[in-house]
């Protein structure tokens, strides 16, 4: 397992009148090339949960552990780990590396760009990182180049650029420092449906390379369409794990107040009217298309 | 007074010289009408809106809501009249709680003291954020300071109100909220005009006008029938189509047409287990 999440829980103000368990609890754990959706309403804990695997929170019970890093703020619990492996313990004496290992992708990442040039924006991760400049111009290339941004860009102001180039450029910023797994926060949010499926193609090419993905996003035709395992989160709580199809065809998705696919809507009305068609096996549009004229057509 | 809650007239617009972003813009808004803006990053949509509310001014053209021209002399009354939420909501947040920042419209308009406390509570109420109202915008999350946002601008009980992607942030449940918000305040004024940039064709569908914008330019306006049923190259211009035009176009060309007065998902369900 490259990530494991072991019983943890993260509250928000601890001591204080306002504290909020925005975790409560949670296990799960992520293999080396997954394609994870983090999926459930807003508040319910997603974007707390994500901010633990490269260690900007850290937790308040429990522990995350991503490859050999540990991530918790129990003193006892860590002290407890490394004694019984030094390896781990050794590895963590570079915490810092953590954050090399998982790269982020907030929400509207495009805001975040500060450089004055594209290209310098790239490079700033890597040169954090103490990577030579010349090393750092040659990745920033690299990631310019996997995320199809065209070199006469480089020199160009990123704010110059429309909201999806930008958004590409932000990417670019993170795959720069060429992380084992990709964390993206509503990676589609705001785009049209070119730049959305410009966005997901290129996540997928990246998870192709090798990488761990792991996304939260509320769209779930992002997540019928990508990803191989959806964990869903409620209140704070991990409430289930399962698979796109078997989210779709069996959860009564309305309570985990997730917008179920348009496709599957229509499933749903034509199974509850009573359509004359076997819809059982039904799990893409031309199949659904071929059965309703199969039984509609005279 | 006309029957057009908007008129615009031959607009252009550039950021820089030489790169137009609108080309002579010329379209028709009626009164209590729910329209979409839709049509790819890029196509001028944002400009347009921002035109509307008069944060830009046109090169050419004019623009009257509710028949007054839109320019300096006119302003306050504009801002009277029309109201817009933005997308990023960190841009429009300028109250240090979030009651202070519902209340900062009314202030403007000299609302009562009392009176805008109740006004500031029933709409926070209405977007679900009441049990906020003591937080800084830095304690909430993007889809709450959208819905503050929300807030502000429905207080203040406009003829024309404008959405640009204003529910991007928020959960499907929360979009649906807000959506039955806006649809509840036009049931009970019939003359609000609401205008929705958007990238949901579902929606487009399922209003009263759509206008379609590509490179700068009106490709096609109409109802959604007249937009989204004749439009083939709907792809290209970096839209989707409507799940059931998309389930009525895969039969056609097998052979099998569906009634054109199906419009949702409900509609086709119905027929096809006739």
């Amino acid at each position: 397992m490259q990530i494991i999440v072991n019983n943890v829980s993260y509250t928000y103000n601890v001591n204080k009148l306002d504290n909020f368990e925005a975790l409560k609890d949670i296990s799960l754990s992520i293999e080396k090339g997954d394609f994870v959706a983090l999926v459930g309403k807003t508040g319910s804990g997603k974007s707390t949960l994500i901010q633990t695997f490269n260690g900007l929170l850290q937790p308040t019970k429990g522990f995350t552990k991503i490859d050999e890093f540990i991530v918790t703020s129990d003193k006892k619990l860590k002290k407890k780990i490394f004694k019984e492996d030094d390896l781990i313990k050794k590895a963590n004496k570079k915490a810092f590396l953590l954050r090399k290992k998982v790269g982020m992708v907030f929400q509207f990442p495009e805001y975040q760009l500060f450089e004055q040039t594209v290209l310098k924006d790239v490079m700033f991760g890597p040169l954090n990182f103490k990577v030579a400049p010349d090393i750092a111009k040659q990745r920033a290339i690299k990631s310019l180049n996997s995320v199809n941004i065209d070199e006469s860009y480089f020199e160009r102001s990123p704010f110059e650029l429309s909201g999806g180039e930008k958004r590409r450029v932000a990417i670019a910023g993170v795959l720069a420092s060429d992380p084992d797994i990709l964390v993206l926060d509503e990676p589609t949010a705001g785009l049209d449906p070119n730049g959305k499926i410009e966005i997901m193609n290129l996540v997928k090419k990246i998870h192709n390379e090798g990488k761990t993905i792991i996304l939260v996003t509320h769209d779930m035709d992002v997540v019928m369409n990508y990803a191989n395992k959806v964990f869903v989160l409620n209140d704070s709580k991990l409430i289930d794990e399962t698979t796109p199809v078997e989210l779709f065809n069996t959860k009564d998705l309305s309570k985990l107040s997730l917008e179920i696919p348009t496709f599957y809507k229509v499933k749903n009305l034509l199974k509850n009217k009573g359509f004359a068609g076997n819809l059982e096996k039904i799990d893409t549009f031309d199949q659904l298309i071929d059965l309703i004229y199969e039984v509609k057509h005279d | 007074m006309s029957e057009f809650a908007i008129q615009v007239k031959n607009v252009d617009f550039s950021y820089q010289e030489n790169e137009p972003v609108l080309n002579n813009i010329s379209f028709n808004i009626k009164k209590g009408q729910y329209v979409c803006l839709i049509g790819h990053n890029g196509s001028g949509k944002s400009t347009l809106a921002k035109l509307l509310v008069y944060l830009i001014e046109p090169m050419h053209g004019e623009i009257y809501i509710n028949d007054l021209l839109l320019c300096e002399e006119n302003t306050k009354k504009i801002r009277e009249t029309v109201g817009i939420v933005f997308q990023n909501p960190d841009n429009q947040f300028i109250g240090s709680t979030v009651e202070d920042d519902i209340a900062f419209g009314l202030e403007n308009r000299c609302v009562a003291h009392e009176n805008m406390q109740k006004i500031v509570r029933e709409y926070a109420e209405k977007v679900d954020m009441a049990k906020y109202l003591e937080k800084e915008p830095s304690e909430l999350s993007g889809g709450q300071k959208q819905r503050v946002a929300i807030a502000g601008i429905l207080a203040l009980n406009l003829d024309i109100i404008i959405f640009d992607e204003a529910t991007s942030m928020l959960d499907p449940e929360g979009v649906e909220e807000i959506k039955r918000l806006i649809f509840n305040m036009r049931k009970a004024n019939p003359n609000l005009t609401f205008i929705s940039i958007t990238h949901d064709v579902e929606e487009a569908y399922l209003s009263d006008y759509v206008i379609l914008l590509n490179k700068g330019n009106i490709y096609k306006e109409g109802t959604p029938f007249e937009v989204f049923e004749n439009t083939n190259d709907l792809a290209e211009l970096g839209l989707d189509l409507p799940f059931v035009l998309k389930v009525k176009k895969a039969l056609k060309e097998k052979g099998m047409n569906i009634p054109t007065n199906i419009k949702s998902i409900e509609e086709l369900s119905d027929y096809l287990c006739k």
